[in-house]
């Protein structure tokens, strides 16, 4: 499958990165090495039950109400907070 | 003898008959940082909290815990209450968790002394310990090699004699590469043996937190502290096992050894294979050739899934509530500038890599067939053991690379796994023994059952007297 630029361009949108000209076109050319390096996953054949990753042995918690960490706590993680909330730029106009 | 130049039960039975304090192997254990800083296996250290930690466990006079006073180093993507965990990244360099990951909380409780933090590829990204936005480790047995990755710093740390034991992690090899680089013994659990909670995330189906050290008994107690069932982990779900309780010899066993070696494996690897072979086959084991899954389309579906899921568990950083925020006018602005000026090239593209798995045509072509190897590497291994108690093969296909020598093809340095990650896929356990030492480390791993470490250590630790006579 050849890799155009704008297929970089949307990969790099859902990931939320962005990259000069130069790192576009070293993307690209990783991203081909990827392709070729994998072409033995092309002659896997698959059917519909395939779509399906493997599933590990787990359990579940009950959902129960606790104390957990504190908030002024976790909150010393962040760059930017105010009143015990995380600040960012206005999302709604 | 030097303090550091004793085995984790060493110096723990020391301590017990006192014979040098907690304090004194502390301290001896920073001693030895600071002469190797240069290795640069270390991220962070915090002398103050591990020589109060120390000197309380002195005073205590109560040395009866299975870990009483011994220093311990934790890799840089295990969450350490208190103590920076950057991920050896740029995005985390000032990031201090607020709670201790399971593993570490076990450890503690068990008396170990947690002195710091070791290098790494970013966030268990690569296979030589250079992907670090800290500086590459260097391969205590020549500086001018890598120590292997993902667990670099922990390899070189134990290598070196700055501490008896590290915890490392390992999602494609990360464990058992290093430790083969650096000649030291590293133990791949089986997945979910010990609790993820606290282990920030490459690929969650995939990840593994176990013990490096300098025998295979001091892995055996490592993970007798850190393994069993974790509430906090749902996929945890087993508890009981006694990892202590092994015999230690493979006679009446049945080994597999590979019928063929992939093309691009060192004739030295070869070499120590098959001494591995004869030593167990001396020692009363019985080899069978066996058609081991190494291939390409492992290797394919090992990177389709690990980036696919880097992916999703790195969607999290988006610079506003942990790590490295940059400027920017709106949400979107501050996400892509974090991102993109926080993370490294690699971790980069193998997003990259993970979101063209995951959309559009990627999906059909590499995910669901990734998934369907996965199944296929799964059942062949365990038609495999159905044939044979456990396998032997390389944990390397060469040794220590030279730093620097990367080649311009990034996907090339993804064949340094090629042996690890059928295992990971397969969720199995592996253990990497050193066979040769001279001139440079080589290790081989034998690999077992879902939850049969204690088979591997008895085999091992046989292997380990054998090749020490």
């Amino acid at each position: 499958m050849a890799i155009k630029e704008k297929d970089i361009k949307r990969l790099l949108s859902l990931s939320m990165l962005s990259c000069s000209d130069d790192e576009l076109k070293r993307l690209k050319s990783d991203l081909e090495s990827f392709e070729n390096r994998f072409r033995s996953l092309d002659e896997v054949e698959v059917s519909a039950c395939d779509n399906l990753p493997r599933a590990h042995e787990s359990f579940t918690r009950a959902d129960v109400v606790k104390d957990s960490c504190d908030r002024e706590e976790i909150l010393k993680s962040a760059a930017n907070t105010e009143k015990g909330c995380f600040v960012v730029p206005r999302v709604v106009e | 003898m030097k303090i550091t130049a004793l085995t984790l039960t060493a110096l723990r039975d020391g301590i017990r008959q006192g014979k040098f304090s907690a304090v004194e192997a502390t301290e001896a254990a920073f001693s030895e940082i600071a002469e190797l800083k240069d290795l640069n296996a270390t991220i962070t250290v915090d002398k103050e909290k591990a020589l109060n930690a120390a000197k309380l466990a002195d005073e205590s006079k109560d040395f009866s815990r299975p870990l009483s006073g011994v220093p311990i180093l934790i890799k840089d993507n295990i969450c350490t209450k208190g103590l920076k965990t950057t991920c050896a990244s740029e995005f985390l360099r000032e990031f201090t968790p607020i709670y201790d990951a399971t593993a570490v909380k076990r450890l503690k409780n068990a008396g170990a002394i947690i002195i710091g933090k070791t290098n790494m590829d970013e966030f268990g990204m690569g296979s030589r310990g250079e992907n670090s936005a800290f500086g590459a480790v260097k391969n205590p047995h020549d500086p001018s090699r890598c120590a292997g990755g993902s667990s670099s710093g922990s390899a070189c740390s134990v290598a070196s004699f700055q501490v008896p034991a590290a915890i490392g992690t390992d999602t494609g090899g990360s464990i058992t590469l290093p430790a083969s680089h650096c000649g030291v013994v590293g133990l791949k659990p089986t997945y979910s043996a010990v609790s993820r909670f606290g282990l920030i995330a490459y690929a969650s189906s995939l990840d593994r937190i176990g013990p490096i050290a300098r025998s295979v008994r001091d892995c055996a107690e490592i993970m007798q502290v850190m393994a069993g069932r974790d509430g906090l982990d749902g996929t945890c779900v087993k508890s009981g096992a006694d990892y202590l309780d092994y015999a230690v010899g493979v006679n009446g066993l049945t080994v597999g050894i590979p019928s063929h070696f992939f093309g691009g494996v060192d004739e030295k690897v070869v070499a120590a294979v098959q001494k591995a072979a004869r030593i167990l086959e001396r020692n009363g084991a019985r080899l069978v050739e066996m058609d081991i899954p190494v291939g390409e389309k492992e290797l394919g579906a090992y990177y389709a899934i690990s980036c696919a899921e880097a992916a999703s568990n790195l969607a999290r950083f988006d610079g506003i509530k942990f790590g490295k925020r940059a400027d920017g006018s709106s949400y979107n602005e501050i996400c892509v500038a974090s991102r993109t000026s926080g993370f490294g090239d690699e971790v980069k593209r193998r997003i990259v890599f993970g979101n063209h798995v995951l959309s559009g045509e990627g999906y059909s072509r590499y995910y669901i067939k990734a998934n369907k190897v996965r199944r296929e590497v799964t059942e062949r291994f365990g038609g495999i053991f159905e044939k044979c108690d456990l396998i032997l093969s390389p944990s390397a296909p060469s040794v220590a690379p030279l730093l620097d020598a990367k080649s311009s093809d990034v996907t090339e340095g993804f064949l340094e796994d090629i042996y690890n990650v059928p295992i990971s896929l397969a969720g199995l356990p592996s253990l990497c023994v050193p066979i040769n030492s001279n001139p440079l480390p080589i290790g081989v791993q034998l690999v077992g059952k879902a939850f049969s470490e204690p088979l591997l250590f008895g085999v091992g630790e046989m292997l380990e007297r054998e090749v020490s006579r």
